[in-house]
């Protein structure tokens, strides 16, 4: 893995963190589908997060 | 004859029990009362022929009669022999010695202690009060008149008095030689050792005079009375540390023993005959609850004062389970112990989960409410009747009363005895939480308040204990049940609260942060009700924070923490939970410099506020690494305790607590696995100073401190209060020493080497 | 030498066929996670898997993993194995001793999988003359399962008692066993070694067979049982 993909997938690891509580309830035999699902999840919050933010810039100007 | 009062000591003679009441007048009574333990043997016909004939070669004489009883688990009555001990001394090692002839699951209740028994089987418990009468010296019956879960009961007058090591900075265990402070009925008196034999005439002359009811330690235990005893023997001088100078002392030698994963160490125990002996280093209990708590406990555990002011809090509620077995007839397992019901690995998985939590946002919010379920578990057993005997039981196969996830059933006809001892203290409780609130002076206020403290701390571990594990009378399904049913309450908490417009900020276990726009107390007190009525387990509102702070994770910034927060309450009150000035850990010093900060920020209304205040809370971390800098922080303050979790000399390593508790060892110092030692660091690197570390009681003025490694733990309890406004421990450190401290290489190395490690283990 | 082959396989092979005997599987801590290959291989081949865990080293997930590696949903090995744990020696004994043969016969199991039958010995709760007693019913029950063509695999770490004089126990349990399989680590490889094995044979010429007759099973080659298996 290049050095600057390294960063990246701190961050998606650091989405699936966030959501360990959640993972460990739900307590799927594969706990890895439960960690992707995260981190889509997180990824999904901050696409949303932008989106408006853009739509707000847009507005704005 | 009759005497009126109260039930105060008894203990185990070799022709029963002695028996200790106070009267309303005061007189104390010294009674003798016939009492023979008996336990229990489930026999064929054949291995009673053979217990009859082996009889006469048992350490004592037997009784034996046929009697019913009924089993645990399965309800069944069953015919058992009843073998009564009438030495009660002997009642251990009778057991033993038919232990050699018989299979272990034959037997039941015989581990439980004679003195324990006499409280199961005559109903009595500390300090009833009644009617009793008696015939010459000995107590034939009685008319209690008072139970044990009363809530409004009087204590007869205690004389106390107390006996303490006059140098208090360390335990005398630490000390060449001892000076005793005695204070009784207003007059301190300071006595020395240096003459041992005019030490025991005078520690002699006011036990005799003032003949108190309490003789209360600070380690009187570990040192005190053990030092005073052995001193009394080599003199020959007949000291009256008993009340009852006929009887011996009960003492047990101080142990070292393994845990749940840890080493734990405990005091010997050194107690009384007809005077209790308590000890404030010995007692979790009275620290947490003080007397009033003691006594409100041993009357509800039917443990004696002295014994319950030592032993943990859970034999407390195994106490209670047991009472309640003998007032049922039912059998008390002995060796024999529950299985675990075959479970496929699907049902494992969900069984195993513990409770729910969320994780907070990191950071500062505003606004946020909290609200927390009253006595969660233990409510959700005696609401739910779940008990080890409870879940699947024979009676009823149809059980429509099922736990949520799991299916296991619930028994519909029967209440369980984890269900009925949990009730009276539940209740009780609740009432004590009633008087506390409607005390009409403070001092009744805190004595409520300890009371209800005393009994907090039975339903914190009722959980742990209905758990499993090395629980006789536990069952891990149990167990897996009650975190069932706390995971779909708090569920269903959240979802009540979503549905009427509250964002869920966070969640743990029996606690929920709410946070609405606009909403007002009124407004969560309803949420609270609703949510209350539909989960069948009370929630209120613990109150509405100004603001809330959850920081981040100490191993990665990027994560918060489930369980560590801070937050003021609109009424100004702080609530602090895991941060450095609530770990035991932290130094007194570090301590001291996040409460002033807390101080600090806690005058902001808001998180606008709070902002504003935050080179005020850096000033604060200023003065308090320029003072250590200065080298004028007094060591004492600077004390780092841990517990060592090896004996000195088992150490393989040079770390600090190797290095201390061998230089200790060396002082002549005895330490074993499991005690703490305090010690104050010098050189954490050992590049200048290898012995890195100096044990507190050997520690001189000049031996000076570590400035830097202390500066550090400052920076990094300021962190976890301003990290959210940017401030991480290296810009705080560089703040306060811009040109000597660099900022440390490798930090954000070894925060990557973590995160791969995090991956690997996801992946693997 | 079977060293071709993966040694969870070798351990299947020789341990299922003929059923009805008792093996002992000890060696370092990683016995146990060989212990869920071995039920995953099992588990191929037979309806079921009943598990008495003194060791608490049953690891639903990792079996969950070893079902996706074969192309089998989870759920399917994750039903078909079965536990009973056990915290206390008392409880193994009880969870052995009552009820584990009509369990086993219940679910049309042929194997049985002990985890730590002496893990929980290192208890000074637990009397001695206690422990030797369990051991002798542990014993029997054994040998009724045998009897009716039930195997019991015994899985143990290799013992580090902190009381001393229960070492002798792990002697007791590898007398029960008909067979044993020792997990090694030596240089950089692990290897199975097959100590001693009776086909079967009575107890009663135990003494005649010694000096132990040691087999090599497998040598198994780095990154099978290195890692933890499972891993992509």
């Amino acid at each position: 893995m290049r050095k600057e993909d390294q960063g990246v997938l701190d961050d998606l690891f650091t989405y699936a963190k966030l959501n360990l509580p959640a993972i460990a309830v739900q307590a799927h035999p594969v706990p890895f589908e439960s960690i992707l699902l995260s981190m889509l999840l997180e990824q999904q919050k901050q696409i949303r997060s932008l989106t408006d933010k853009l739509r707000d810039y847009g507005e704005a100007i | 004859m009759t005497v009126t009062g109260w039930l105060f000591d008894a203990y185990a003679t070799e022709h029963g029990a002695t028996v200790w009441l106070i009267d309303v007048d005061g007189r104390r009574h010294r009674l003798r009362y016939p009492f023979r333990p008996a336990f229990y043997m489930n026999l064929t016909k054949d291995e009673e022929r053979f217990l009859h004939s082996v009889r006469g070669r048992l350490p004592g004489e037997v009784a034996l009669r046929r009697v019913s009883k009924r089993q645990l688990y399965s309800r069944a009555a069953v015919e058992v022999l009843e073998v009564s001990v009438q030495n009660p001394l002997l009642f251990q090692r009778t057991v033993h010695a038919l232990s050699k002839h018989f299979n272990f699951y034959k037997f039941y209740g015989a581990d439980i202690k004679a003195m324990q028994l006499f409280y199961y089987t005559t109903r009595l418990f500390p300090l009833a009060y009644g009617e009793y009468e008696t015939e010459g010296e000995t107590l034939t019956r009685w008319t209690l008149l008072d139970e044990p879960g009363s809530d409004r009961y009087d204590v007869p007058d205690l004389t106390v008095m107390t006996m303490t090591p006059s140098m208090k900075l360390f335990a005398p265990k630490y000390q060449r030689s001892l000076e005793i402070e005695i204070a009784v009925d207003g007059v301190t008196r300071v006595l020395q050792q240096s003459d041992p034999l005019e030490l025991l005439q005078q520690v002699d002359h006011y036990l005799r005079r003032y003949d108190p009811d309490i003789l209360l330690t600070e380690y009187g235990d570990a040192s005190l009375l053990p030092l005073l005893a052995s001193l009394a023997q080599q003199h020959r001088f007949p000291l009256a540390l008993n009340r009852d100078p006929e009887a011996p002392y009960i003492t047990t030698k101080p142990v070292s023993y393994f845990s749940y994963g840890s080493i734990k160490h405990r005091d010997g125990v050194f107690e009384l005959a007809g005077r209790w002996h308590l000890d404030k280093e010995n007692s979790f209990i009275m620290g947490e609850a003080d007397l009033e708590g003691l006594y409100d406990l041993s009357r509800l555990s039917q443990i004696g004062v002295q014994h319950q002011a030592r032993t943990s809090i859970g034999s407390a509620l195994s106490s209670m389970q047991i009472a309640w077995a003998y007032r049922n007839d039912v059998l008390v397992p002995y060796k024999r112990p529950v299985k675990e019901a075959f479970k496929s690995f699907a049902t494992l998985l969900k069984a195993d989960r513990g409770g729910l939590h969320f994780m907070p946002p990191k950071g500062y919010h505003e606004e946020v409410a909290e609200l927390d379920f009253a006595s969660m578990y233990p409510s959700l057993m005696r609401n739910h009747n779940i008990s080890s005997e409870t879940i699947d039981c024979v009676c009823c196969p149809d059980a429509k009363h099922r736990v949520p996830e799991l299916g296991y059933r619930l028994c519909e006809k029967h209440t369980g005895f984890i269900p009925a001892t949990l009730e009276p203290i539940l209740r009780k409780r609740a009432k004590y939480k009633q008087m506390k609130k409607n005390a009409p002076t403070e001092e009744l206020r805190r004595k409520y308040d300890r009371m209800q403290t005393g009994l907090k701390w039975i339903l914190v571990t009722c959980f742990g204990y209905l758990g499993f594990k090395k629980s006789r009378m536990g069952r891990i399904e149990a167990h897996e049940s009650v975190n069932a049913f706390a995971r779909e309450g708090l569920l269903r908490a959240k979802e009540i609260a979503e549905a009427e417009g509250f964002t869920l900020v966070h969640a743990i276990v029996d606690c929920v942060w709410l946070k609405k726009e606009g909403a007002v107390r009124a407004d969560y007190e309803r949420l609270a009700e609703r949510i209350g009525a539909e989960v069948g387990v009370r929630i209120s509102l613990e109150g509405i924070y100004r603001w809330i702070l959850f920081p981040a994770s100490k191993m990665d910034d990027d994560i918060p923490t489930a369980t560590r927060y801070v937050g003021v309450y609109d009424t100004g009150e702080m609530k602090v939970r895991g941060l450095e000035v609530r770990r035991r850990d932290t130094t007194k010093y570090v301590k001291r410099m996040q409460n002033e900060m807390l101080a600090v920020l806690a005058r902001g209304r808001s998180i606008a506020e709070v902002r504003a205040l935050v080179p005020d809370a850096l000033g604060v971390v200023r003065s308090f690494a320029e003072e250590l800098r200065r080298g004028s922080v007094s060591p004492f303050d600077l004390v780092v305790r841990r517990h060592i979790s090896k004996d000195p000399y088992e150490y393989a390593n040079r770390s600090v607590n190797a290095v201390v508790s061998q230089a200790l060892a060396e002082a002549g110092v005895q330490l074993s696995a499991g005690e703490s030692v305090e010690y104050i660091i010098t050189d954490a690197s050992g590049k200048r100073d290898p012995q890195k570390a100096k044990p507190l009681a050997l520690y001189a003025l000049d031996d000076g401190y570590d400035a830097a490694k202390y500066t550090e733990m400052l920076c990094d309890a300021a962190e976890t209060l301003l990290g959210p406004f940017g401030w991480t421990k290296e810009r705080i450190r560089e703040m306060l020493d811009p040109v000597t401290v660099k900022r440390p290489a490798g930090r954000a190395a070894a925060r990557r080497a973590a995160k791969e490690r995090q991956l690997s283990l996801v992946l693997r | 030498m079977e060293s071709m082959q993966p040694p969870h396989k070798v351990v299947d092979r020789h341990f299922s066929a003929p059923p009805g005997k008792v093996g002992l599987l000890y060696g370092e801590k990683r016995v146990y996670s060989l212990g869920m290959l071995i039920t995953a291989e099992m588990l191929m081949h037979t309806r079921s898997v009943v598990f008495v865990d003194g060791a608490n080293r049953v690891d639903p997930y990792l079996l969950a993993r070893l079902a996706r590696l074969r192309r089998i949903d989870p759920y399917s090995f994750l039903e078909r194995a079965y536990v009973t744990r056990a915290y206390t020696f008392y409880q193994m004994d009880v969870s052995i001793t009552d009820g584990l043969t009509e369990f086993v016969r219940g679910v049309g199991s042929r194997v049985v999988i002990v985890y730590g039958p002496i893990d929980l010995l290192d208890d000074d709760q637990v009397p001695a003359a206690d422990a030797a007693e369990i051991l002798r019913r542990v014993h029997g029950t054994l040998a009724q399962l045998k009897g009716s063509g039930v195997s019991t695999l015994l899985v143990s770490s290799f013992p580090r008692f902190r009381l001393k004089e229960r070492e002798r126990f792990f002697d007791t349990v590898r007398d029960m066993s008909d067979v044993q399989y020792r997990l090694e680590r030596r240089t950089d490889r692990h290897h199975i070694i097959l100590e001693e094995h009776h086909d079967g044979k009575d107890h009663a010429d135990r003494d005649h067979a010694h000096p132990v007759r040691r087999e090599q099973l497998v040598a198994v080659p780095p990154g099978i049982a290195e890692r933890r298996p499972g891993r992509p």
